[in-house]
């Protein structure tokens, strides 16, 4: 059973975990935005304590690499990279999509069964507010069955099992642009069981479609049925942010589209450090590679060129 | 903090220990560096990862990239300052760090580095000014030069993002007594490099091709000379350099550009020296520490020399590698601050800037 320290400082809440196994061990919150730096020795030791751990315990590292708030995300980065290096013990780094897509699907469980167990398709969007107008955002399906590829997350709820994979790529849009192209994206969630991933540059040309899809909700599935419900859950900090234009466009699909729930997840604005514990311990069973540990930049940084 | 409880105290490490070990990082602009120095003079390492390519691109830099760089450096830099001294991280006594002033998203990445490794090794963790650091560069480098000295000096630091004069008293304390107005010395050298298509980082270029060229080519107004306090501004001096060359652009020929950027230097040294030895004859102190970036300048040095001699007057400047950013100046400092007992709680903040 590996000992695991999570950190998320990408956000204003200070988030650490320590997790033996599949048990949480210990958890602290610390919401004095921009005091991380002041704050998260002090968080680490009383984490470290209440676990009845040190931190030469821990078998592995996992850190959120962000896009978060501010820069308080490489505060942690910074920590957690001398751990690892000292302790001569792995740092596993999530995006900061994934570690919502996890809380969300927890969090939201009840609801998801109800759906799988109909079959419906559940998706998970998380949006986050990168700012300069911006939502950086992903797919993610839960599904009954392993995915072939990748697959961040499984675990069992009421005796059944579910598997939380990516189905996209990471996106960034204006958020009008996000609100004008919303439509296509839904109609892209129809085709996704047939098309697998898609890259982005395929979401919004509809006459891209490979031959022979229909984009029509009246498929037959497996068992018969003429219809296909599909959930989709939109969730993260973004949906605090755009909450008006994100209820508009969940009242526009609903009302043209009979098969689709939107429901927008308000109960997940704050990444959630244990849910990277969970993470890293899948990863760490299932020999997944890490992203590189660093920051996750949404945006090229670019700055005045010479003249 | 119920932590401090658990990790040595400074007393207690000198009073097992003959050969005190520290750990420096600075990572307060744009260079990442680590060293490790033995008692505070024994440089075992001094390890710097320099972001020249990346920022040359903009002929200045850019905070927000030099903060990405820190963070896929630190490690790494660490791991080499340890490495090269052939020391385990273990036998480090003390971890000092920079953490004003500079770059706040830049300082933040060293400052976390050196928290995490006094925590894991339950060790002393030292907050240190760069700009004092800058000072302890001449006590690092000098033999003459010691932390138990009882003596007053006045310190020049001259770099990118610094031009200030300080009295530096018998205890070593420092205390401001001018400053630029406006640009640092570096950074006008940087601008008039863009300006003149020499490169970046500017020093180096206009010092090598001034070499030989004429310094009297144009006498620049030298700013502020007369201005009855210890106060500079270079800014004035570029941007008479670029009306000059505006009303009369043949000056931008080819040959007549190392002309123009000697005259530029020479105007820049000009100030800074003047101005520092009034210092020395306004507080009756005849000692002067120089360090910084800039400091590396040949001209800065030989006018410094030129003018100490005949005023009698005693100059130390640190080797050039001592000038530029740099951890074993940090380490050094860090070791003086430790035998003092003056250690900081793992809860220190960062600044971006510093009332000394």
């Amino acid at each position: 059973m590996k000992t695991i320290l999570a950190v998320d400082s990408t956000t204003e809440i200070l988030s650490i975990s320590i997790s033996e196994g599949s048990r949480i061990l210990s958890e602290i919150k610390d919401d004095k935005s921009r005091q991380h730096m002041v704050n998260i020795i002090g968080n680490l030791d009383t984490a470290f304590r209440n676990a009845d751990k040190s931190v030469k315990d821990m078998d592995l590292f996992a850190i959120n690499l962000g896009p978060g708030d501010f820069t308080g995300g490489r505060i942690g980065i910074s920590v957690i990279k001398i751990f690892s290096m000292l302790s001569q013990k792995p740092v596993i780094g999530f995006n900061s999509l994934d570690v919502f897509s996890v809380g969300c699907t927890l969090k939201n469980i009840k609801s998801i069964a109800e759906k799988k167990i109909k079959s419906c398709n559940v998706f998970i969007m998380p949006l986050i507010d990168v700012r300069n107008n911006e939502i950086f955002f992903s797919i993610y399906e839960i599904k009954n069955n392993k995915e072939n590829t990748k697959q961040i997350y499984e675990f069992e709820f009421e005796n059944s099992r579910y598997h939380l994979s990516k189905k996209y790529g990471n996106f960034i849009l204006k958020s009008e642009e996000f609100g004008m192209n919303f439509s296509q994206i839904i109609r892209q969630l129809f085709l996704l069981d047939d098309c697998g991933c898609l890259e982005f540059g395929q979401i919004f040309e509809v006459s891209n479609l490979p031959e022979g899809f229909k984009s029509s909700a009246k498929d037959k599935d497996d068992d018969g049925r003429s219809e296909k419900e599909i959930l989709l859950i939109m969730t993260a900090n973004g949906v605090k942010s755009y909450k008006l234009l994100l209820e508009k466009l969940k009242q526009d699909i609903e009302a043209s589209h009979d098969l689709i729930k939107i429901m927008i997840d308000e109960d997940n604005i704050n990444p959630d450090s244990k849910y990277l514990n969970y993470l890293a311990d899948y990863s760490l069973d299932n020999g997944l590679e890490s992203l590189s540990i660093s920051p996750v930049y949404v945006r090229d940084f670019i700055a005045f060129g010479k003249k | 903090m119920s932590i401090t409880k658990e990790r040595k105290t400074a007393g207690s490490v000198l009073k097992d220990k003959e050969d005190i070990f520290v750990l420096g990082i600075e990572t307060s602009c744009d260079d990442t560096c680590a060293a490790v120095v033995k008692n505070g003079k024994e440089v075992l390492s001094n390890a710097v990862s320099s972001q020249n390519e990346i920022h040359e691109k903009y002929g200045g830099v850019v905070p927000e990239i030099a903060s990405r760089k820190h963070i896929e450096m630190i490690d790494i830099i660490i791991k080499e300052a340890l490495l090269k001294a052939d020391i385990s991280s273990e036998k480090i006594d003390a971890v000092a760090v920079t953490n004003r002033p500079g770059l706040l998203g830049s300082l933040l990445v060293g400052v976390g580095a050196a928290k995490a490794f006094s925590y894991y090794n339950k060790i002393p963790l030292i907050a240190i000014n760069h700009l004092k650091a800058h000072i302890f560069a001449n006590v690092l480098a000098n033999d003459e030069l010691n932390f138990d000295m009882r003596d007053e000096y006045i310190s020049l630091i001259v770099s990118g993002g610094h031009s200030s004069l300080y009295i530096v008293d018998k205890n070593l304390n420092i205390k401001e007594i001018g400053r630029t107005v406006d640009d640092a010395v570096g950074e006008a050298f940087d601008k008039v490099a863009r300006y003149l298509n020499l490169g970046y980082p500017g020093g180096p270029v206009i010092d090598k091709i001034s070499k030989n060229a004429d310094p009297h080519f144009i006498e620049f107004t030298r700013p502020m000379l007369e201005s009855g306090d210890f106060n500079f501004s270079f800014s004035g001096i570029k941007t008479a350099l670029i009306y000059r060359t505006k009303k009369f652009p043949e000056l931008l020929n080819e040959k007549n550009i190392p002309d123009l950027a000697a005259s530029f230097q020479a105007a820049a040294v000009d100030v800074l020296v003047q101005k520092t030895i009034k210092a020395c004859n306004k507080f009756k102190i005849n000692k002067i520490l120089v360090s910084g970036g800039v400091a590396a300048n040949s001209k800065l040095r030989d006018e410094f020399a030129q003018a100490a001699n005949r005023q009698g007057i005693k100059i130390y400047i640190p080797p050039v590698k001592f000038c530029m950013d740099n951890a074993a100046m940090v380490a050094s400092l860090g070791y003086f601050e430790f035998k003092k007992g003056h250690l900081s709680n793992l809860d220190i903040d960062v600044y971006s800037r510093t009332d000394l």
